[in-house]
């Protein structure tokens, strides 16, 4: 998560640069692309999952984004409104929403069971791992295979937060649902990949 | 995660940890599982885990954007300004 003094800054760049577009000066696309297509480029790649589909939630996701412009009421939210836009892009790609039908992840499916005796599980920690050796090679595929893999509900919540660091409340304003909720797909999307990992490394 | 010698059982601690990882939870809570995670070593693992799970999802490496794609993006959007799309000209 980005310190606050780092949030506020870009909040402020983001706000100078929704005017600059709403006031239609062209100097501000490009800025508009380098800020937010390799953002969007990155989610709709792990939200689809396929590289074509990712670069046309990113075409879309601009486009429609700078023409609806004149419906942000607070330029500095610039970011939610953009990723607003996208997580609607994603949701409605047909490739991969086609056969992926709507499920629920229970608490169960995603602890670890206890001892046959009732007794505490055995849960290795690998938390002292490097990060660069948990982000290359197969892990790396597995990581992606994994995140790909969870319910979409539960995966552009994951993304969104996780990937994009965005608030509770933006993700919620975001999604059209409540901050409970997303708490809720939140944690049960990162217990899922915890648990692959775990599955992994143990 | 069943056994419950703590104030909080692992069972019930497991749907805190999220948004305890998070700094977000209410000091009791907070402090229930500071307690219980110091005296149950399959939990504190069960944290650390999750913590390191968060940490390698946000650490994961972007994309630049390919050169070609950003000018495609550009002139879209010029050609946007230039047509109905200007968004000041629908205000």
């Amino acid at each position: 998560m980005a310190p606050p003094a780092e949030n506020s800054r870009q909040h402020s760049d983001d706000r100078a640069l929704a005017e600059a577009l709403i006031a239609g000066r062209a100097e501000a696309f490009e800025p508009f692309v380098e800020r937010f297509g390799p953002l969007i480029l990155g989610f709709g790649r792990r939200m689809c999952g396929h590289r074509d589909d990712a670069d046309e939630v990113l075409q879309e996701t601009l486009m429609k984004a700078y023409v609806s412009l004149k419906n942000l009421r607070d330029p500095g939210a610039l970011k939610t409104w953009v990723y607003r836009v996208a997580a609607n892009a994603c949701l409605k790609m047909r490739r991969r929403g086609k056969g992926e039908p709507k499920r629920d992840i229970s608490l169960e499916e995603v602890l670890p069971p206890p001892g046959e005796d009732g007794s505490p599980p055995q849960i290795a920690d690998w938390s002292g791992l490097p990060l660069d050796r948990l982000l290359q090679g197969e892990l790396k595929t597995k990581l992606d295979q994994e995140i790909l893999s969870l319910p979409k509900d539960y995966r552009i919540v994951l993304l969104l937060r996780d990937q994009e660091s965005l608030s509770t409340r933006d993700t919620a304003e975001i999604l059209g649902v409540s901050e409970t909720l997303v708490k809720v797909r939140l944690h049960r999307a990162r217990l899922a990949l915890r648990k692959a990992l775990d599955g992994y490394l143990s | 995660m069943t056994h419950a010698r703590h104030a909080l059982s692992c069972r019930e601690m497991a749907e805190f940890i999220s948004d305890y990882i998070d700094g977000d939870l209410r000091e009791d809570l907070r402090s229930l599982i500071e307690s219980h995670r110091g005296d149950c070593p399959p939990c504190e693992a069960f944290i650390r885990t999750l913590a390191r799970t968060v940490d390698v999802v946000r650490a994961q490496p972007r994309e630049p954007l390919p050169p070609a794609l950003k000018r495609a993006l550009v002139q879209s959007l010029r050609e946007a300004r230039g047509g109905t799309g200007h968004p000041s000209r629908n205000a």
